[in-house]
C-alpha cells in the first residue's frame, strides 16, 4: 500500500517534469530566425547577404559618413580637417587606442567578416537553396570578406585572420602577417571571380558581380606591386565597354551611373552619407577640406575644381568642402555611395603600366583619358586648358604625375590618398612637413584597446 | 508483531466497539469502579493511565480529536468513572460511552431534541471592547471558546454574540493587544466591559509573510525584515523603494537621479554576480514584478536613468514590504532567490464598519545643495591662460573670449536650469471594512510632482486599489481578490539639464527678445533650453491582479491556488522639433524633425497551487507545504522612428511623416516552472527546524541545462524558554539563536542566449528586408549561477522587550558565475554567455536594535538603529590574467574596484602624468596598479519616534561610509578647452591648478589641445584621483504630526484627524565635492521635499 503511494507520487513528479519541460519551451523571438531556418530558402539566405550591405551603408566604416574610412583616413592624411573630439585625434595623428571612431574602422570590417563567414558556413550545410543562388551568395560572401580584409590590413597592418565563426577559436586568434592576409584576399577574390557572373543580382549596381571582384583584384595586385596582374584585371574591367564608361563629372555619383562598378544603396532613405557629411551650410563642426590641400590639388583650369569643390564663408572664416555628391539630404534618392568606379581602374592600369618596362607611354595615355574628362572646352583666353601629359615622361615623373592624378581624381573617397601615401612610402615626405606631430609609425592606426583587453594574444602596433 | 498490523487490528477492534455501542443504544451507565487520585496539573494521558491502573478500563479516542496534553486538577476520592470522565472532558465538545472494559471518547452528537432545546436555550451575550484609554476598539474579534461562534466589534467597540451554551468563556482578541478571556454564566450574560491592553511582546504577534507561507516573527528561522505601512506613510515619497533607505539592514538602495520616476539600484547583501543581474526578485501580491526598465526605447530618458517600474505603485497602497535575505527565506524561490526577494503586499480590508480614510498633502521639492563654479572673471581667465599655456591664440570659434560674447555677462546656470521649486501634491481616499468572513477595501490615489527644471514638466500617477476577501460559512472556502491599477505619465525631455550647469557663465541669453530660442548668430553651440523642446513623454498603464483561492479539506489540510497577472503597457513619444535645432546647422532640415513612437507590453502570469498540512502531536507541530509554480513573462517592444515632417506641430501624428523606419523590435518570452516543498517542525515553541527545497527550470537555459535543485536547512532555538535561562536571566525576556545554510540560484541573464539567432535589421537594402547574425555568440552549455548562503544570528529581547536586538552574520558565496564575456572586436561579436568557475564572496554583519526609551501614557520614545558592514571579495577567477578583465578585477578584492594609474602633475609640463609603474617605457593597462575600492564600507540608519500626547515626531538619519567616483569623472572637458562640444565651465577647485614651472600642484594646468585633453581624461577616468570619499550622513526624513483629540471631533462625525509636516532629504553632511554623494557625478541629486498634509478618518 505504502509503495503504491510512493509510485503514484513518483509518477506524478515525472509527469510534472514532462509538463514542465513542455512548459519551458519558448518560441524564438518573432523578429529573429534561428540559424537553421535562415538557409532554408533563397529569400532568407539572400536577406542575410543584404544585411551585410545594409550595415555597411549605415553609419559604418563603408558608409561615407563620420565613422567611415572616407572621413577618418581622409582626416589623418592631408585632405581633411577634423574638428570633433574623435576625429581631431586622427587629424593630429594622435589617435588613442580608446578612440571611438577607431572602433568603427576595426570592428566594422570584422562584423562584415563574421556575417560573411556565417553565411559561408550556412550555405555549406544547406541543401534546399537553388544552386545558382547558392553560387551567387557564396561569391558575394567571399568578396566581402576579401574587401574587409583589404582595409583592415591597410589601416592596421597585421591583423587576426578570422575564417570561421567559432568564438572559441576567433577570440584567441593571433595577428597574421600582411602577406598571409593578402594571400587570403587573393584566394577569396579569385574564388569569387569564378562564382559570380557579369550580371548584377540587384536593381542597379548595388550588389557585387564579377566585375566588382575583378576591379578589386586589380587594386589588390597594384598594392602588392604585381604590375602585370594589376594591369590584366584593370584591363578586363575597362574592356567591358558595354557596361562601364567614363561619364561627365557631375553625373559620376548619380545612382546607377555608367561609371559605377559598385555602389552602396543609402539605407536611411536619404541620399549618400558622404553628401550629408561633407556639404556645409555653416561653420563646420565635424570636418571640412584642408585649405592647403585644396590650394595644391589641381592644375590650373581643371574642371574638377569647379565641379567637385565648394566653399562657404561666414563671420568665422572660409571653409571648403568636397562637392562630388551634390545632395546633402533629400528623400528622393538620386545619389548612391560609390565604392568602386571605372576612373580608378584607369589609374590602376596607368600606374601598373608605368611600372613595367616599355609601357610607360601607354600608362600615360590612361592618365590622359582621365585628364581629358576634366578638361574644359578651350576658348580664346585659354586655348589649351589642362593639356595631355607628354608620353615622353620618364618613369619617376610619370609616377609623380600618377600620384597627382589620383589625388585630384580620388580625393575624399575611401581614404585613397592616405593609402596611396602609405603604399608608395611617400607618407613621411608628404606629411612630416605639414603635420607637426606625425611620426612614421602613425602610418598604421593603433589596435583598439578593447581588442587588446579581450585577447591577450594581440599586441599593440609600435609607437602607441 | 509489526507495529502497523497492531495498529490496524486496534482500529478494527475500536470500530467494532463503536458500532456495537451505537447499535445497542447503550448509554453510559454507572459502574461500580471507583477512583482515588489527587494530583495538580495532571495531563489527561497520565489520568487515563491511572484509570487503567486502578480500574483496568481502557480509555480510547481518535487521534487528533483530543489533546491529551490538556491538564486538569485531579482531586478524586472515591469518584465514579462518570465523575472522572465528566471532569476530564468538561468544556470539550466530546462525550464518551463505556462498553465492557473500554471508555470510548467521541464527538457529541446531540439528539434532535437536544438541538431544538439548545436553540431555545441560546443566550445572547453583549458588551463593549475598549483600549486602556477607553477608546472603543472596532474590529476586535470575540469568540466563544470551543465553539464556532465568532463576531467582530462594531465601530463603537460593541458586540453581541449568540451562545448555545449556558456557560463558557468569551475570548477577545485584537492584533497588537493581549488576549482576554471572560467567563459567562446564566447569571452573567453581560454587558461585559472588556479592556484590552497593548501587547508589549510584539515579537510574538508580528506575522511575517514569506510569500508561500507566513510565520510569526518569534518563530522565524530565516532573515526577514519588514517595513510596514506606518513607516512608509510617514515619508513623502514617490517610489516605495525610498522607504527602504536607511531603515532595513542588509539592503542598499541607491537613488540614481532626482528626476521623478527615475531609477534605483537595489542590492540585498552585496553584489553576488560578476555581471549577470544583481537585482532582487520583486513579488507584488504574489506575482513577479519587473525590476528593470520597461522602456521600449533605448533612447535617452532624462538623466541616463530609467523609469523605475516600482514608481508605478503607490506607496499609500502598500501594507507591508518584506525583505527576504538568507537561504532559509529565499531558497523556496530557488533559482531566483540569490539576490534576495522583496515582497510587496498591498492593503487589505479590516473587520469593522465601513471606515473612510482621506488624505491630501501639498508641498515642494528642490535641489538641496549647489556647487561653486567659476564666475565669469575666473572663467575668462581660465580660457586665456589655457591659450597662453599652449602658445596659441584664441581662434575664430572661441566666441567666449575672442570678443564675440560679452565678457562681463554672468548667468548662474544652476539657478536657471535646476533652481526651480517643484510642486508635489498627493491625494488619497480609502474605504474599508467588513464582517468576519468578508472584508473589503477600495481606494484611489493621486500623485503629482513637478521638476526643478524650467518649463512645465513632471510626473503624474493616478491609481485605484481594491481587495475583496470572502469566506464560506464554515470557513472552509476562502477567496481573496486584489487589484491595483495605476496610470502614470512622465512628461520630461531628452536630456538631464544638470550637466549643463557647466555652460560658460558668459554664454549669451538662451532666448531672444521675442522669447524664441536664440543661437546668438550661431555662436552658441549648445543651448540647454533647446532640450526643453525635445520632449519625452511616457504613459504607462499598470495592472496587478491576484486571486487566491483556498479550501480546507480537513482541519489541518488546505489547498490553495494563487493566480496572478501583471501587465505594464507603456507608450512613449520622443519629439525633436526643428525649432530645437540651430538654424545654422546643416542638420536644420525637415528630415531632422523626428518623432520616436515606442510601445511596450510586459505581461507576467503566475499560477501557484499549494497544499499545506499541519500535523500536531505531543512532540510538536509539523507544518508541511508542497507546491508548484508556473510562471511566464512576455515582453513585446517596438518603436518607430518617424521623420521628415512638414511641421513641428504635426510631430504627434505619425501619418504626417514622410519617412517611417523601424527603430527597434523585441519579442521576449520567458517561462519558468518549479516544484517546491517546505517542512517546518516546531517543538514546544522552543526548537524550530525549517527545511525548504525547490526544483525549477528556466527557459533561459539550453536543453539539458534547464533544471536544477535548490534548498536550505534552517534551525532556531528559543533559549529564553529554557527554565535555566528564565531563572538566571530574568531580564532577558526573549532570546533566540538561529542559523541556516542553503543554495539558491540566479538566472538573470538575457533570454535566448543559447540560440544562434539572426535578427531583422532595422535597415532595409533597396526596400528589401535584411537580417544579420546576432552579435552574441551562441552557447548551449551555460547553466545556473549558484549561490551558497550561510547565516547565523541572535535575537534578544530585554526588559519586557524594551530593548530588542538582532545581530546577524552572513556569508554568501556565488559560483558557476554566469558571465557575459566580452569578446575581442575581431571576432565580429560582442559577447558570449558563459559559466566561469569564478567565485564571489559576500560576508557581512547586520545589527538591528530597537529601544523603547520611554513608554508612559503621555510620552513615548522609540529609537531604532541599524548598521550593515558588508565585505565583497572575488575569491577566485581562473584565467583572470588572460581573460582581458585583468584590468577590471583582482583576486582578493571586491568586484567594484577601479584599477588606477598613479597620477601626478608634472612639474615641468603641468599635465597629469601617469606613472610608468612597471618601467617598461610604455603606459598601458599594466600600469594601473593602484586598486581603489568603489562602494560601501558600512551603512545604516538611526530612527526616532517621539509621541507626546497628540504630537508625533519621527526622524530618520541615514549614513553611508563609502568611496565614489569624483564628480569630474562625468565632466570630461579639460579645464580651459573650448565650448563647442560640451559645457566647459569648471568647479572652483580648478583654481588651484599648475601655473608655473616647478609648481607643486594637484590640478593640471589649463589647456586647449587634445594632448592636454587626453592627459586629463586618463587621469579623470582611470587615475587614482578619480576615486574619492563619498561618505555622508543625511537627515533622510522628518515627520511631525498632530492628531486632534477624539472628543471634539465626534461632533464632526470624524474618528480621527491628523495634520502633518513631512520632509525628505533635509540636509546632508559630506566631504564629497559634487552635487550629491549618493548620485555622484553630474546628475540631478535626490531632492529635498517638504510637504504639509491632512488625513481624515470617518
Amino acid at each position: 500500500m505504502k509503495y503504491n503511494k510512493l509510485r503514484i507520487v513518483l509518477l506524478g513528479i515525472i509527469c510534472l517534469q514532462f509538463s514542465c519541460k513542455k512548459f519551458l519551451e519558448v518560441e524564438p523571438p518573432k523578429n529573429s530566425l534561428v540559424k537553421e531556418t535562415v538557409f532554408k530558402n533563397d529569400d532568407q539566405a539572400t536577406s542575410a547577404i543584404l544585411g551585410i550591405y545594409a550595415n555597411m551603408a549605415s553609419y559604418s566604416y563603408a558608409s561615407g559618413g563620420p565613422n567611415s574610412i572616407t572621413c577618418l583616413a581622409g582626416v589623418s592624411s592631408d585632405e581633411l580637417i577634423g574638428y570633433n573630439a574623435g576625429n581631431s585625434q586622427f587629424y593630429e595623428n594622435q589617435i588613442t587606442p580608446e578612440n571611438y571612431n577607431l572602433y568603427s574602422l576595426y570592428l566594422g570590417p570584422y562584423q562584415s567578416i563574421y556575417a560573411a563567414n556565417s553565411i559561408l558556413e550556412g550555405l555549406l550545410t544547406s541543401n534546399s537553396i537553388t544552386p545558382t543562388v547558392k553560387t551567387q551568395l557564396e561569391g558575394e560572401a567571399l568578396f566581402i570578406r576579401a574587401f574587409a580584409y583589404f582595409y583592415l590590413v591597410n589601416l592596421f597592418g597585421p591583423v587576426p585572420l578570422q575564417l570561421n565563426t567559432d568564438y572559441r577559436i576567433t577570440s584567441i586568434a593571433i595577428r597574421k602577417s600582411e602577406s598571409e592576409i593578402y594571400q587570403q584576399i587573393i584566394l577569396d577574390l579569385k574564388t569569387a571571380e569564378g562564382l559570380l557572373t557579369d550580371n548584377y543580382p540587384s536593381i542597379g549596381r548595388t550588389r557585387p558581380n564579377k566585375s566588382v571582384v575583378q576591379a578589386m583584384l586589380a587594386r589588390t595586385y597594384l598594392y602588392l606591386n604585381d604590375w602585370v596582374n594589376a594591369e590584366k584585371y584593370a584591363s578586363i574591367v575597362i574592356g567591358k565597354t558595354s557596361i562601364y564608361n567614363l561619364v561627365d563629372l557631375d553625373s559620376i555619383f548619380l545612382s546607377n551611373s555608367k561609371e559605377a562598378i559598385w555602389q552602396l544603396f543609402p539605407t536611411a532613405n536619404t541620399n549618400s552619407e558622404d553628401g550629408n557629411m561633407f556639404i556645409l551650410t555653416d561653420t563646420p563642426l565635424d570636418i571640412s577640406l584642408n585649405e592647403h590641400f585644396v590650394a595644391n590639388l589641381f592644375e590650373p583650369n581643371d574642371n574638377r575644381k569647379t565641379s567637385w569643390i565648394r566653399s562657404i564663408t561666414n563671420n568665422t572664416g572660409t571653409y571648403y568642402y568636397p562637392f562630388k555628391y551634390k545632395i546633402q539630404s533629400s528623400t528622393i534618392v538620386t545619389e548612391y555611395s560609390m565604392v568602386l568606379r571605372l576612373a580608378e581602374q584607369y589609374l590602376i592600369r596607368a600606374e601598373a603600366r608605368i611600372n613595367q618596362d616599355g609601357k610607360i607611354s601607354s600608362g600615360i595615355a590612361d592618365l590622359n583619358l582621365i585628364r581629358k574628362r576634366a578638361r574644359p572646352t578651350p576658348n580664346g583666353d585659354i586655348p589649351n586648358p589642362l593639356p595631355d601629359l607628354p608620353t615622353s615622361l620618364n618613369k619617376e615623373d610619370a609616377l609623380l604625375a600618377t600620384e597627382q592624378e589620383r589625388k585630384a581624381e580620388l580625393f575624399a573617397e575611401w581614404g585613397h590618398r592616405w593609402l596611396d601615401l602609405k603604399r608608395t612610402n611617400r607618407i613621411d615626405i608628404i606629411l612630416s612637413p605639414i603635420k607637426s606631430q606625425f611620426k612614421s609609425t602613425h602610418s598604421l592606426y593603433p589596435i583598439p584597446q578593447d581588442e587588446l583587453n579581450q585577447n591577450p594574444n594581440i599586441k599593440q602596433n609600435p609607437g602607441y | 508483531m509489526n507495529y502497523h498490523v497492531r495498529k490496524i487490528l486496534f482500529l478494527m477492534r475500536l470500530t467494532t466497539v463503536i458500532l456495537l455501542g451505537t447499535m445497542l443504544h447503550l448509554s453510559a451507565a454507572t459502574f461500580g469502579q471507583k477512583l482515588n487520585y489527587v494530583n495538580k496539573n495532571v495531563s489527561l494521558e497520565q489520568l487515563f493511565k491511572e484509570i487503567k491502573k486502578q480500574t483496568n478500563y481502557n480509555v480510547v479516542w481518535y487521534e487528533g480529536k483530543l489533546n491529551t496534553a490538556r491538564t486538569i486538577n485531579a482531586d478524586f476520592s472515591n469518584a465514579t468513572l462518570d465523575q472522572v470522565m465528566d471532569k476530564a472532558l468538561s468544556g470539550l465538545p466530546l462525550t464518551y460511552t463505556i462498553r465492557q472494559n473500554n471508555i470510548v471518547i467521541k464527538e457529541k452528537t446531540p439528539s434532535l431534541l437536544d438541538k431544538v432545546i439548545s436553540h431555545f436555550k441560546n443566550t445572547t451575550l453583549f458588551g463593549k471592547v475598549t483600549d486602556e484609554k477607553g477608546n472603543p476598539l472596532p474590529g476586535a474579534i470575540v469568540r466563544i471558546k470551543n465553539t464556532k461562534a465568532i463576531v467582530g466589534t462594531n465601530k463603537d467597540g460593541n458586540f453581541t454574540i449568540e451562545s448555545t451554551e449556558e456557560e463558557g468563556i468569551l475570548v477577545i482578541s485584537f492584533l497588537g493587544y493581549k488576549l482576554v478571556e471572560q467567563s459567562f454564566s446564566p447569571t452573567n450574560t453581560g454587558p461585559f466591559n472588556i479592556t484590552l491592553i497593548e501587547d508589549e511582546s510584539i515579537l510574538n504577534e508580528v506575522q511575517i509573510n514569506t510569500g508561500y507561507y507566513t510565520v510569526s516573527d518569534r518563530e522565524r528561522t530565516g532573515s526577514i525584515s519588514k517595513v510596514t505601512a506606518e513607516t512608509i506613510g510617514k515619508q513623502p515619497i514617490l517610489n516605495p523603494l525610498q522607504a527602504l533607505q536607511g531603515t532595513v539592514p542588509g539592503i542598499q538602495v541607491t537613488q540614481q537621479t532626482g528626476i521623478p520616476g527615475g531609477g534605483f539600484v537595489v542590492q540585498i547583501r552585496g553584489r553576488n554576480s560578476i555581471n549577470s543581474g544583481n537585482d532582487p526578485l520583486y513579488i507584488v501580491d504574489g506575482v513577479n514584478y519587473p525590476s528593470t526598465r520597461i522602456s521600449s526605447e533605448i533612447g535617452p530618458l532624462v538623466g541616463n536613468s530609467e523609469i523605475s517600474p516600482l514608481s508605478m505603485i503607490s506607496p499609500n497602497d502598500i501594507e507591508s514590504i518584506e525583505i527576504l535575505k538568507d537561504a532559509d527565506a529565499t531558497s523556496i524561490y530557488g533559482s531566483r532567490g540569490a539576490n534576495g526577494v522583496v515582497l510587496i503586499t498591498t492593503k487589505k480590508g479590516k473587520i469593522g464598519v465601513a471606515k473612510v480614510n482621506a488624505g491630501i498633502s501639498n508641498g515642494y521639492s528642490q535641489v538641496a545643495h549647489r556647487v561653486t563654479l567659476l564666475n565669469t572673471d575666473e572663467y575668462i581667465q581660465m580660457r586665456k591662460e589655457a591659450f597662453k599655456n599652449d602658445g596659441l591664440q584664441p581662434g575664430t570659434r572661441d566666441f567666449d573670449i575672442n570678443g564675440t560674447w560679452d565678457q562681463h555677462q554672468y548667468t548662474d546656470w544652476q539657478e536657471k536650469l535646476i533652481g526651480k521649486d517643484a510642486k508635489v501634491m498627493d491625494a488619497l481616499i480609502n474605504i474599508s471594512g467588513g464582517s468576519m468572513k468578508n472584508t473589503y477595501i477600495i481606494g484611489a490615489n493621486y500623485h503629482k510632482e513637478g521638476t526643478v527644471f524650467p518649463g512645465d514638466f513632471g510626473f503624474k500617477r493616478i491609481g485605484a486599489h481594491s481587495n475583496l476577501s470572502v469566506g464560506s460559512a464554515e470557513d472552509r472556502f476562502n477567496a481573496s481578490f486584489t487589484s491595483n491599477f495605476n496610470h502614470t505619465q512622465n512628461s520630461l525631455f531628452s536630456t538631464d539639464l544638470t550637466s549643463y550647469i557647466l555652460a560658460p557663465p558668459n554664454q549669451p541669453d538662451s532666448y531672444d527678445e521675442y522669447g524664441k530660442l536664440s543661437w546668438s548668430n550661431n555662436t552658441i553651440a549648445l543651448n540647454p533650453m533647446a532640450f526643453l523642446l525635445q520632449t519625452f513623454s511616457a504613459k504607462t498603464d499598470n495592472l496587478t491582479a491576484n486571486l487566491t483561492l483556498s479550501y480546507r479539506i480537513l482541519k489541518d489540510l488546505n489547498v490553495r491556488a494563487t493566480l496572478g497577472y501583471t501587465t505594464i503597457r507603456m507608450q512613449e513619444l520622443q519629439k525633436k522639433p526643428l525649432e530645437s535645432i540651430n538654424p545654422a546647422l546643416p542638420t536644420y532640415l525637415p528630415t531632422s524633425r523626428t518623432a520616436l513612437f515606442g510601445n511596450s507590453y510586459n505581461n507576467n502570469f503566475t499560477i501557484d497551487p499549494v497544499i499545506t498540512y499541519k500535523y500536531r502531536t505531543t512532540w510538536g507541530i509539523l507544518d508541511a507545504l508542497l507546491g508548484t509554480s508556473f510562471q511566464g513573462n512576455n515582453i513585446q517592444q517596438n518603436s518607430l522612428l518617424a521623420s521628415n515632417f512638414t511641421s513641428d506641430d504635426l510631430l504627434e501624428n505619425i501619418g504626417s511623416a514622410a519617412s517611417i523606419t523601424n527603430n527597434a523590435i523585441n519579442f521576449l518570452q520567458y517561462r519558468y516552472a518549479a516544484v517546491f516543498a517546505r517542512l517546518n517542525y516546531n517543538l514546544n515553541d522552543k526548537y524550530l527546524l525549517n527545511l525548504t527545497a525547490r526544483r525549477d527550470g528556466s527557459s533561459r537555459f539550453g536543453p539539458g541545462k534547464q533544471f536544477a535543485n535548490f534548498g536550505a536547512i534552517g534551525g532556531a532555538w528559543i533559549f529564553s524558554e529554557e527554565t535555566l535561562i528564565k531563572e538566571t536571566l530574568p531580564f532577558l525576556n526573549f532570546g533566540k539563536l538561529r542559523a541556516n545554510y542553503g543554495l539558491t540560484g540566479n538566472d538573470q541573464i538575457q533570454d535566448y542566449r543559447y540560440l544562434q539567432l539572426w535578427n531583422t535589421n532595422t535597415n532595409t537594402y533597396q526596400q528589401n528586408p535584411t537580417i544579420s547574425p546576432g552579435t552574441d555568440a551562441p552557447n548551449a552549455d551555460f547553466a545556473w549561477e549558484t549561490n551558497r548562503k550561510l547565516e547565523a544570528a541572535i535575537q534578544l529581547g530585554f526588559l519586557k522587550d524594551k530593548i530588542n536586538i538582532e545581530i546577524s552574520f552572513y556569508r554568501n558565496r556565488s559560483s558557476n558565475q554566469l558571465l557575459s564575456l566580452v569578446l575581442p572586436l575581431s571576432t565580429g561579436l560582442s559577447s558570449v554567455q558563459r559559466n566561469l568557475p569564478a567565485e564571489v564572496q559576500n560576508i557581512g554583519w547586520e545589527f538591528d536594535a530597537n529601544f523603547k526609551l520611554c513608554n508612559s501614557n503621555s510620552f513615548k520614545w522609540l529609537t531604532g538603529f541599524n548598521l550593515t558592514i558588508p565585505k565583497n571579495k572575488l575569491i577566485s577567477y581562473p584565467g583572470l590574467k588572460t581573460s582581458g578583465l585583468d584590468y577590471k578585477y583582482q583576486i582578493g578584492e571586491p568586484l567594484s574596484i577601479l584599477k588606477t594609474y598613479n597620477i601626478t602633475v608634472n612639474k615641468q609640463t603641468g599635465l597629469y602624468t601617469r606613472e610608468d609603474y612597471n618601467g617598461d617605457g610604455k603606459i598601458d593597462n599594466n600600469d594601473r596598479y593602484l586598486v581603489k575600492f568603489l562602494g560601501q564600507h558600512f551603512y545604516g540608519g538611526l530612527s526616532n519616534s517621539l509621541t507626546y500626547k497628540q504630537f508625533n515626531l519621527d526622524f530618520l538619519f541615514s549614513f553611508t561610509k563609502q568611496n565614489g567616483r569624483d564628480y569630474r569623472a562625468a565632466s570630461l572637458t579639460v579645464p580651459g578647452r573650448g565650448l563647442v562640444f560640451s559645457p566647459n565651465n569648471q568647479f572652483s577647485e580648478v583654481l588651484s591648478r599648475w601655473q608655473n614651472q616647478n609648481d607643486e600642484a594637484t590640478v593640471q594646468r589649463y589647456g586647449t589641445t587634445s594632448a592636454t585633453s587626453t592627459a586629463y581624461s586618463y587621469a579623470r577616468n582611470f587615475g587614482n584621483i578619480s576615486v574619492v570619499d563619498a561618505s555622508y550622513i543625511r537627515l533622510k526624513s522628518v515627520s511631525l504630526s498632530y492628531s486632534f483629540s477624539k472628543n471634539p471631533l465626534s461632533n464632526l462625525k470624524l474618528a480621527d484627524a491628523i495634520i502633518s509636516l513631512r520632509a525628505q532629504n533635509i540636509f546632508t553632511i559630506t566631504n564629497y565635492a559634487g552635487l550629491d554623494p549618493e548620485t555622484q557625478g553630474l546628475t540631478l541629486p535626490p531632492l529635498r521635499s517638504i510637504v504639509l498634509g491632512l488625513s481624515l478618518t470617518f
